[in-house]
């Protein structure tokens, strides 16, 4: 479990706690020197210092002391004698208060090890003397007694021999003046080490609480700046991301790994930035469906559209094949009769001529220019009616021709007749002042529908005449390539657009209503070339012209 | 550890509490000697006068002594003269050495003295026998 897992309450329990950790320890540390420099003002307050007046006024109470038997030496007045003698007594008395003070702090003081080994000795030595000092006291107090009822005038030789004024007991008080004032000096000069080392402590605490000051304004510092990081940066990038994503960029992934609170809302936020993506991503693949679906319905109204046309288309085309059948089936055989009557007529004429130059002389012929004319004029109009019922003829063949469409056979067919015929059916005046140019390749005969095949040549040229306005070129190439028959229907007309050249196919596509509808749009056309496993392909070029390419595999 | 240390106490030897041949009294204890030693008491159970010795050479005897008695040799006499002053009574007799303790108490009937046991087999009566103080001991104190 690291720290980031934690909960938010619980991770400002742990930051306070570190910090109350780091207070309560600082306060430790303080009580702590506290105490230390307690004991060691306590040490000199209650060792040094009493211990050093204690033998300060132990000196005095024995220099007093001393004074007091010099003055009981000195004194020739019995009665003086016996007052200093009390004195000397509770000058004895308070010596020995002193002593007895001295000793108990001595001995506390030994409990804490607070006595130098100078001391002690000092102590010692100063206790030896003191006792020597006294005994020679009491040694000089019973002679001087002894000698008391002797003669008065031996009192200065005694005093001048005395060994308390002189000699040994001047000796001994001066080493215990000297004792005591060492004692003294070792003593002060042990409290004031004891001092400087209080002072060193104060002054080592005050350092230890600067730093510890420091140390729990940085922590501190760095605490607030962690929660900061810690709550106010995620609740910032959650913020920035919601209005991301109210923006409508749902590809935003916090990833934010925390089990706290914020990590929790994170991980929620990214659940719901993720499912509103999948809902997105539903909707748009459903609309995509929809608008497919949509594209599907469109295509099969289309073909509807196209199939319901090429159905009428044929309906009209059997009716009229019919018609054309039985008119030209009609038609043919007094055509036949014109033309062979027109035939006779013309040779009857020859005859009629030579007849007539046999009678009279060709001079007289000439001369005679009533008749000459009518003979000629018969003559040629035979000629004409030949002319003209064979056209007939020819045209009454194409309708036949033409007319097999309805009838759906398979055959095999030669292309070039086919081409021939469509440009018989279009006539002169769809292409008056069009130059057509045949470029006829090496053909097989084409198994197919020729009467659907006828039609849409006849509608690709007829459209082709349409794009020419006073004069152009119409060329009709055909040629084998890769198993395919190709038939190129170039004309130098307008040519079209690549925005007219997409519609081209479209169903209803045709640039002249009032015309006989026999091309529906190039759709029938197209799909007619469906029928046959074959293709149109369309070049074109604005101001150019276009090519239309129709082709047909071989089988 | 332990019969180290006594052996070396018995080394360190004893001090010998001697009185005169004629006292009665077979045997002290620490309390009556203390008082004995600071004029407590003057007598004998008889009656008779009791003669206080001090040693005034200092050393092993005298502290062990007066250490044994629990009183600093100084406060002792400071206790005499305090006694001396106000005509209480007197100090003790001092001996100089102790072969003169040891004289002394044999001189003088109802005396009481101390020395090193050794030296006190010349008819004196011991009434207590005291351990002796180690130097070392004291230095340690």
């Amino acid at each position: 479990m690291s720290f980031r897992d934690l909960k938010l309450k619980s991770k400002q329990l742990l930051a306070f706690g570190l910090v109350l950790v780091v207070v309560l320890g600082a306060s430790g540390f303080i009580l702590h020197r506290m105490a230390g420099l307690k004991e060691s003002f306590d040490e000199v307050a209650t060792n040094w210092m009493p211990r050093s007046v204690a033998i300060a006024e132990l000196s005095q109470g024995i220099s007093n002391y001393r004074t007091l038997v010099l003055q009981h030496i000195l004194t020739p007045n019995p009665l003086d004698k016996k007052s200093l003698e009390k004195r000397i007594n509770l000058q004895i008395e308070l010596i020995q208060d002193y002593l007895d003070q001295y000793e108990s702090l001595r001995d506390l003081s030994k409990e804490s090890d607070l006595i130098s080994v100078t001391e002690d000795s000092l102590y010692n030595s100063f206790d030896s003397d003191w006792d020597e000092y006294q005994s020679v006291f009491q040694d000089w107090f019973l002679t001087s007694k002894q000698n008391q009822s002797e003669d008065a005038d031996l009192l200065v030789s005694v005093e001048s021999a005395n060994p308390l004024i002189a000699g040994e007991g001047a000796i001994l008080h001066e080493n215990i003046r000297w004792t005591l004032e060492g004692l003294v000096e070792s003593i002060n000069s042990e409290a004031q080490s004891a001092a400087t080392t209080a002072e060193k402590l104060l002054r080592t605490t005050r350092q230890g609480l600067a730093l510890l000051l420091a140390i729990s304004i940085a922590l501190s510092g760095i605490i607030a700046i962690t929660m900061t990081r810690l709550i106010t940066n995620p609740i910032k990038k959650l913020a920035d991301a919601t209005e991301a994503v109210s923006q409508g960029n749902l590809e935003l992934k916090l990833d934010m790994p925390g089990k706290d609170e914020i990590g929790s809302l994170a991980q929620s936020f990214d659940r719901m930035a993720n499912s509103l993506k999948e809902a997105r991503h539903k909707t748009e693949q459903q609309a995509d469906k929809l608008r497919q679906q949509n594209s599907e319905l469109e295509a099969t109204l289309t073909q509807l559209h196209a199939t319901q046309e090429e159905l009428l288309l044929k309906e009209k085309m059997a009716s009229l094949g019919k018609l054309v059948a039985s008119v030209a089936h009609e038609i043919n055989t007094p055509i036949g009769t014109v033309i062979s009557a027109a035939d006779v007529s013309e040779r009857a004429l020859l005859k009629l001529r030579n007849s007539l130059e046999s009678i009279i002389s060709a001079e007289q012929l000439e001369s005679n220019g009533q008749l000459s004319r009518s003979l000629s004029a018969l003559k040629d109009n035979a000629r004409l009616t030949i002319t003209a019922g064979r056209r007939i003829s020819s045209i009454v063949q194409s309708l036949k021709s033409f007319s097999q469409l309805d009838e759906a056979e398979y055959q095999l067919v030669n292309i070039h007749e086919g081409l021939e015929s469509a440009l018989v059916l279009l006539g002169t005046q769809k292409l008056a002042g069009i130059i057509i140019v045949k470029k006829f390749g090496q053909l097989p005969e084409v198994g197919c529908f020729p009467g659907l095949l006828n039609q849409v040549f006849i509608n690709i040229i007829s459209n082709a005449a349409e794009a020419i306005f006073e004069s152009g070129t119409i060329s009709l190439e055909t040629y084998t390539q890769a198993n395919e028959i190709v038939i190129d229907i170039s004309d130098t007309g307008i040519g079209m657009s690549g925005e007219r050249m997409k519609s081209l196919f479209d169903f209803g596509f045709s640039a002249n209503a009032s015309r006989v509808k026999m091309g529906t749009g190039l759709l029938t056309s197209y799909n007619i070339m469906q029928k046959h496993g074959g293709r149109i392909e369309v070049e074109s070029e604005v101001g150019r012209g276009s090519t239309f390419s129709v082709i047909l595999p071989l089988r | 550890m332990i019969f180290l240390l006594t052996a070396v106490e018995i080394l360190a030897g004893e001090v010998a509490i001697i009185a005169h041949p004629s006292v009665k009294t077979d045997s002290l204890d620490k309390k009556q000697l203390y008082n004995v030693y600071r004029g407590e008491v003057r007598s004998w159970k008889d009656g008779a006068k009791i003669k206080v010795l001090d040693l005034s050479e200092k050393g092993e005897t005298r502290e062990s002594f007066y250490d044994y008695l629990g009183v600093r040799p100084s406060r002792m006499n400071s206790l005499w003269m305090k006694q001396l002053l106000t005509g209480e009574g007197n100090p003790p007799d001092k001996a100089e050495t102790q072969q003169d303790m040891v004289k002394k108490v044999m001189a003088t009937p109802g005396s009481i003295g101390y020395v090193d046991k050794e030296l006190a087999d010349k008819g004196v009566k011991l009434l207590l026998l005291i351990d002796k103080k180690k130097d070392k001991d004291k230095d340690s104190d």
